[in-house]
């Protein structure tokens, strides 16, 4: 569904990804995992028109989206839950909500889609008339991936969803991917420091460092991976 | 049925009320008519009035991009003297009818902020608002050299004169910048502007053409001025060609939107009201004249500080400061 072609991206002078490729099939959940500044962030920029790749290219639903603007990638279905959520705090939590369906291909569907956002996420709908600046930051991550539905996305591309959350909220939001992706149809690309919990729910994952793929494979096989346990599960 | 009735009409207050507030300033010249001081401060009154208008309509119209899509245009000024100018030149020495001349004007500002929008969109924040600035500047020179002298209206204009019709025409534009602004922040358009305004990436990442929304705030903002404009040129029978560029009408603007609360609809008229009903009494004692300048600059401080939300925020501020009283004392 997702396919990064050998993407080298620069921030003026210097540069930050060395070619990498990744794929994520339709209907999966994949993992890229690494450390703080290895690269993801820029990887996922660079996969919604946020940055542009000085070489490589981008394909979605075969394709090549690599020049495309961000707002017409979004409404073509690949949808980025930012890593500082980027929720609207002024705004109402059902205001938030509408904005997800700012596409004309998810705007005739919104009641619809508001109805099984409110089923999957039972607090957003009793703090729907809330301002969104008030939520718990576990609240907050729930908006913005229910934000994200609303948009009826064929892809959601979750940038640490466990970032700054309690552990129980934290296996709470796996739940949640899983049954997003089982019952919505929802391919998902996750973006994590916490390896453990992302090796849970994905298939398949990669593994980013310094700007390039040092290694990749099944959940199994990373999780039985002697070095893959030294360097990032702490074992 | 009722119930259903009665719950819209308490979330949509806003609009019976402001249909209500405006037929009521429509009919309010009239109403004096009769009364013994009539016709020795009705003009004074007309004027100040007149006066409100046009600064409540730069403020609600500036507030359209600054407030809602969260983009500081300080050369709110050439659009509104862009729309004086064209009325005036089309109106007085093209021989335009009014009405043709009046939307020329807009439309010309309007146009200019198209063109200026284009590129000038392309910057954010400080880098935007100086730009803006130094293109209004740019432009008020240019118009002083090209429009050297006072335009006056011509003799038979002159004869005409009545302060009535132009109070009705800047009330107009007033309440059209108003339901403008309503309509604008429910709609589609005004909830993608606000989440400009919060967060530019978070609206990006969503879908949000940033580029079209705030282009369109702009455009909005300028015709709207554009037609204050308009009115200016026809309710002042002489006045320098300059002097609607001047970049004071983009500051008391900018000044009384932030005192009033910016990105509310309340906000720039309540702001403007203080700001002219304050300066109109300042003026008329001898020795405090222009300290309005002073007083205005110490209250945009204090409340930038202290009250961030503008005078709107108060009133929220005071009612829950209430409400919390209460619910101890029933404790």
């Amino acid at each position: 569904m997702l396919k990064l072609d050998n993407l080298h991206v620069s921030y003026g002078d210097i540069q930050v990804l060395w070619g990498v490729s990744l794929e994520v099939a339709e209907n999966s959940i994949v993992a890229l995992l690494g450390s703080n500044g290895a690269g993801k962030s820029t990887t996922l920029k660079t996969a919604l028109g946020m940055m542009r790749p000085s070489e490589g290219k981008v394909f979605f639903r075969g394709q090549d989206i690599t020049k495309k603007s961000t707002h017409s990638i979004v409404s073509s279905g690949l949808f980025l839950v930012p890593e500082w959520r980027g929720t609207f705090s002024t705004l109402s939590v059902l205001e938030n909500l509408e904005l997800g369906a700012f596409s004309s291909r998810a705007r005739p569907l919104k009641d619809e889609t508001l109805e099984r956002v409110f089923t999957i996420f039972p607090i957003l709908k009793d703090r729907q008339a809330q301002r969104a600046g008030t939520l718990s930051g576990g609240e907050r991550q729930m908006l913005a991936i229910g934000r994200a539905l609303m948009a009826r996305p064929a892809m959601l591309i979750l940038d640490e969803p466990s970032l700054g959350l309690a552990p129980l909220i934290v296996s709470n939001i796996f739940e949640v991917i899983q049954q997003i992706n089982e019952e919505e149809r929802v391919t998902v690309l996750v973006v994590e420091q916490n390896v453990h919990m992302a090796l849970k729910v994905a298939s398949y994952a990669y593994i980013l460092e310094n700007g390039s793929i040092v290694g990749q494979g099944t959940s199994e096989t990373l999780l039985s991976d002697q070095q893959i346990q030294e360097a990032y599960l702490g074992i | 049925m009722l119930s259903e009735l009665l719950r819209s009409l308490i979330q949509n207050w806003r609009l019976p009320v402001l249909v209500a507030l405006a037929y009521f300033l429509f009919e309010l010249p009239e109403l004096f008519t009769g009364w013994p001081w009539y016709y020795e401060e009705i003009n004074d009154k007309l004027t100040l009035a007149i006066t409100l208008f046009t600064i409540a309509t730069l403020a609600s119209s500036w507030n359209i991009l600054a407030g809602y899509a969260g983009q500081i245009n300080l050369g709110h000024a050439a659009f509104f003297g862009i729309g004086s100018v064209v009325t005036r030149e089309l109106w007085l020495t093209k021989d335009y009818p009014f009405n043709e001349a009046f939307f020329y004007g807009g439309g010309a500002a309007a146009l200019a902020a198209l063109i200026v929008g284009a590129p000038a969109l392309r910057l954010k924040g400080i880098y935007f608002a100086i730009g803006t600035l130094a293109l209004a500047e740019a432009l008020r020179l240019t118009i002083g050299s090209m429009y050297p002298g006072v335009s006056r209206l011509p003799g038979p204009e002159l004869r005409a004169y009545e302060l009535t019709s132009r109070y009705e025409l800047s009330l107009k534009v007033l309440v059209a910048t108003v339901f403008v602004s309503y309509f604008l922040s429910r709609s589609k358009l005004g909830l993608g502007m606000k989440a400009i305004r919060e967060d530019e990436a978070a609206a990006r990442s969503i879908g949000i053409n940033v580029f079209l929304h705030t282009l369109f705030a702009f455009v909005l903002s300028a015709f709207l001025a554009g037609l204050a404009g308009g009115a200016f040129a026809y309710y002042h029978y002489s006045y320098n060609q300059i002097y609607t560029f001047g970049p004071n009408w983009t500051f008391d603007a900018l000044l009384v939107t932030f005192i009033g609360g910016p990105g509310t609809l309340a906000g720039p008229l309540i702001g403007s009201t203080f700001f002219v009903l304050v300066r109109d009494y300042l003026a008329g004692t001898s020795e405090l004249v222009d300290t309005h300048l002073i007083l205005f600059g110490v209250i945009f401080i204090l409340v930038v500080l202290i009250l961030p939300g503008g005078l709107v925020d108060l009133s929220t501020r005071i009612s829950r400061w209430f409400l919390r009283r209460t619910r101890k004392v029933f404790r």
